[in-house]
């Protein structure tokens, strides 16, 4: 036989061969879904602990950790706790897994006796490896700054409110920063060391919280008798001798406080990695919104926003739409159990069912600038006027406010309920202003994009007068009162709507006994057009 | 003034219906589908088919998918003439009219991406969708209703005449000794019987060595062993199987080698070899599934190859072997023209001592053996012989 035909009868034998295997493997690719009906796959991540990057007391570190773990390590996952720090490096322990993973290919009982005692050590446990082999994520924290020191709560009460702070208190402020990266490790055959590789280092600005402890006794007046002095004495000693535990307590608060908001912001940015986003497709296009086949096992939340996106012939894809959960339910990974829903908040095509859903990952908390005008039917200052002629008339004060929404609905159960904070400033004309302070809740109901919602608030005013006589004393001008009305919202994006509200208001004249026959109350309406950012 | 009211309303009424749009709806002929594609057999009754389909929404372009998946396995596995497609085609409204019976609504798929469920979703115009599902063909219930209705003839009608044929599974020469080879052998004993064949059994022989060293060598069988199995316990044919595990880290397939032969000729009729789905091997239970996914594949593949075989030849008459041992001198050119007055189609294998006839007959076994018996009476005098096997496929003859 020539030694052409027998090449040509090789080559036919190998390309056969490789035809069929071929074919063979092309029904597993057949029977798998392309990126356009993608959905979520359970991951497991393995915490292989917290690095101080900055000396950090221990006890912060740990409170910092427990914050943190908690943003991150959500229903979506499995998770393992490693301490790595005493047993292994990273590197060894990918390395002792990919030896076990390969051990066990051949004989599973025996690779499990060798590795029982080993990975005992690191607290890995034998159902822990299985779910480790089936995704290999880890992740690790490292806290790259940290401050806490004493401070006075501001003044101001708009940033008094900010900072959760009783104003001009005694406290802590600490601000704490850190990052947390993402590897994931390969334990299959071949490959070049080392045997992971980076996915993301999540990171997000330095956050600060704030804890006030109690004041110190205030001093008798210099007229106070002897055995008064003498009791203040007394009591500011044992002040004394509490402080610094006071000071530890308002720290460790504050570090809380501040943590947990950094946790917040790297939860989002933890969600935000393709590896780790919920996504499914449309099981069912409603009039009003969508069903899908993820629920409580993968941890969506009442209000959790998803973009609705469709793919084009050439892999192209675009956002169509947003929804928000209204209803979770108890999808199973198999595609059994029931389905939940989520109501459309914005439709640029109409939903037709199998559209590819992704999770558009969001804090709950919205920050809102508006200008205002208010219509008082008298004018709170009319007898402070220069010109006053001590006659009644209406007032009309322009001015602006900011406001805070917090998303109450995974708490509460109740959606798109919000927790709302607001301080506006009016100008009173003649140099004086009227500040409000108002904490309330909001409800929203959702009409695709047009949103209409009822506020209602209680709060106080002040008064910042210009240049008027008041006297020796520096008066509070603090009155009470509350507000009510209703908004009108179109939602643009998940970030940013814009808003109108008009709202009914009442507030009490000063409160400070021989101010109050100078004021009026505030009564009136006010109507507000403005813009919101939601994170 | 009466009868003016009257006219006017009248003459409403008319010219209402005058203006009244008649809808005709134009009859545009069989609906024109995209073609689907076999995944894999599930088991005897129902086939996994991957199928594309167009429309304004998800719901309609699934249900254009399902009549195209229920379209393909009509024209490619069930309506195989000319004239059973033609057949279909008259009735193709009315088949997907009833086609929840036959085509499952693709279900919500595992997370995994794998398996049934939809697989694709591409928008390829402004009011267009298409989609891509897999989805069961329940193809026993599909073929039973259209030989009801007349588009195609009965499976069942021509095998009553002709009788099914009888079979027999044995591993392969590779197989043997491997440990899955009963767990194996097993599965594909309980596939064929699930179908409704009948199923041979070599254990169920009395004197089966005997018999197997009485047929000797079967010329040209590439499994030996199985061959003079299947001849000594007269199935019609014998199917081999070869069942290996694939491993690849820390995941287990199986590839299905299935292989079926006419017992007395060893004419190979069809053979298969199906890949399953790689499963994670740390998951209790999956060694097995993998291994029947890939048997189930095969088996749905090999299946109507037979079928069709026997089909075209079951009616020409019955395969036999004769095999007549220790004989005379010439007593293939003196028995050679006996044969072939009572059979067609036969073949004449020559050794020392022993003459082969594979041959197919009008005629049953004893028919074959008393004309055989006659012959060597006439032709071959003085000479003595026993039967030792009338079977029905096959005739061993010693002569003492």
């Amino acid at each position: 036989m020539s030694r052409f035909v027998r090449v040509a009868i090789v080559c036919a034998l190998v390309l056969g061969v490789a035809g069929i295997a071929l074919g063979q493997e092309g029904k597993e690719e057949k029977m798998t879904a392309d990126q356009t009906q993608e959905s979520y796959q359970r991951k497991s991540i393995t915490y292989l602990g917290i690095v101080p990057a900055t000396a950090v007391p221990d006890e912060d570190v740990g409170i910092i950790e427990k914050a943190i773990r908690k943003g991150i390590e959500l229903k979506r996952f499995d998770y393992n706790a490693v301490n790595l720090g005493k047993v292994y490096t990273i590197d060894q322990f990918v390395a002792e897994l990919r030896e076990y993973v390969k051990k066990r290919a051949v004989d599973r009982a025996a690779a499990e006796a060798e590795y029982e005692a080993r990975f005992k050590s690191a607290r890995v446990l034998a159902s822990d490896v299985d779910r480790i082999m089936n995704s290999a994520y880890f992740y690790m924290i490292k806290v790259v700054a940290f401050r806490a020191s004493p401070k006075i709560c501001p003044w101001d009460p708009i940033q008094a409110k900010a900072q959760k702070c009783t104003p001009g208190t005694a406290g802590i402020q600490a601000m704490v920063n850190a990052t947390v990266t993402f590897w994931k490790a390969d334990l299959g055959e071949g490959g070049q060391p080392p045997y992971y590789t980076l996915i993301k280092e999540v990171r997000h600005g330095p956050v600060k919280g704030f804890s006030s402890y109690e004041a110190p006794p205030k001093p008798p007046p210099d007229s106070a008798p002897d055995n008064i002095v003498q009791q203040f004495r007394q009591m500011l000693a044992a002040y004394t001798a509490r402080l610094p535990q006071l000071q530890h307590d308002a720290r460790l608060k504050a570090v809380a406080e501040a943590a947990g908001g950094l946790s917040l912001w790297l939860s989002k940015g933890m969600k935000q990695i393709p590896d780790f986003q919920l996504k499914t497709p449309v099981q069912a296009a409603l009039s009003d919104g969508v069903e899908f086949m993820l629920g409580k096992d993968e941890g969506v939340r009442l209000d959790d926003t998803y973009d609705v996106t469709e793919f084009d012939a050439s892999g192209k894809k675009k956002i169509i739409g947003y929804v928000k959960v209204r209803n979770i339910g108890e999808a199973k990974g198999t595609g059994e159990g029931t389905p939940s829903y989520a109501e459309k908040v914005k439709e640029k095509r109409k939903y037709v069912g199998g559209e590819q859903l992704y999770e558009h990952a969001m804090i709950g908390f919205a920050v809102g600038i508006h200008g205002v005008l208010q219509v008082a039917l008298t004018d709170v200052i009319y007898k402070l006027r220069p010109d006053g002629t001590g006659e009644e008339e209406m007032g009309f004060y322009p001015g602006f406010g900011i406001y805070v929404d917090y998303d109450l609905a995974p708490t509460l159960g109740l959606s798109e309920f919000y927790f709302s904070l607001e301080g506006d400033v009016l100008l009173l004309g003649d140099e004086h202003n009227l500040v409000h302070a108002m904490l309330g809740f909001k409800k929203k109901w959702y009409i695709t994009s047009l949103v209409v919602s009822v506020i209602g608030r209680v709060g106080i005013n002040y008064y910042v007068l210009g240049d008027v006589d008041t006297g020796d004393e520096e008066p509070s001008l603090y009155g009470f009162g509350f507000d009510a009305g209703l908004g009108f919202e179109y939602y643009i994006i998940p970030e940013f709507s814009v808003y109108l509200k008009a709202m009914f208001r009442y507030f009490t004249a000063p409160l400070e006994e021989g101010y109050d026959e100078w004021y009026e109350p505030e009564m009136g309406v006010n109507a507000s057009l403005g813009v919101f950012v939601a994170f | 003034m009466r009868k003016v009211a009257t006219l006017f309303i009248a003459g409403l009424v008319i010219s209402g219906l005058a203006c009244t749009t008649v809808i005709v709806k134009e009859d545009t002929g069989p609906e024109v589908l995209l073609p689907g594609e076999m995944i894999e057999s599930v088991d005897a009754n129902t086939m996994l088919v991957k199928c594309t389909g167009i429309g304004p929404d998800q719901r309609i372009a699934i249900d254009q998918a399902r009549k195209g998946c229920l379209e393909w396995v009509i024209t490619n596995h069930l309506a195989q003439t000319p004239g059973e497609k033609q057949a279909y085609m008259a009735q193709q409204q009315n088949i997907f009219a009833k086609m929840d019976r036959y085509v499952n609504i693709p279900p919500p798929g595992a997370r995994s991406g794998k398996g049934k469920g939809v697989k694709s979703q591409v928008r390829i115009s402004d009011e267009e969708i298409k989609v891509i599902i897999i989805t069961d063909v329940h193809k026993k219930a599909l073929q039973d209703d259209l030989v009801a209705m007349g588009v195609i003839g009965s499976k069942d009608d021509m095998l009553e005449a002709v009788g099914m044929p009888t079979l027999m599974v044995h591993p392969s020469k590779a197989n043997k000794g491997k440990k899955n080879r009963k767990i194996m052998e097993d599965l594909v004993n309980s596939y064929l019987t699930k179908a409704k064949w009948e199923v041979l059994d070599a254990k169920g022989v009395a004197d089966l060595n005997k018999l197997v060293d009485a047929i000797g060598e079967v010329a040209e069988a590439e499994e030996d062993e199985a061959a003079k199995l299947a001849l000594a316990v007269g199935a019609d044919v014998y199917i081999i199987f070869e069942a290996n595990k694939e491993k690849k880290g820390s995941s287990v397939a199986y590839s299905v080698g299935i292989s079926a032969y006419e017992t007395t000729t060893g004419r190979k009729l069809a053979s298969e070899t199906a890949l399953s789905a790689a499963y994670a091997n740390w998951t209790a239970g999956t060694e097995s599934k993998a291994m029947m996914e890939g048997l189930n594949d095969a088996m749905g593949k090999v299946i109507p190859q037979i079928t069709d075989y026997w089909k075209e030849d079951a009616p020409k008459g019955n395969r036999f072997t004769v095999v007549l041992k220790n004989c005379p001198k010439n007593t293939d050119m003196k028995l050679a023209p006996v044969m072939k007055r009572m059979c067609r189609f036969v073949k004449t294998k020559s050794f020392p001592t022993q003459v082969n006839f594979y041959a197919q007959c009008k005629g049953d076994n004893l028919e074959l053996a008393g004309g055989l018996a006659e012959g060597i009476d006439a032709k071959l005098s003085g000479h003595e012989y026993e039967f030792v096997a009338k079977n029905a496929n096959n005739l061993i003859i010693v002569f003492k």
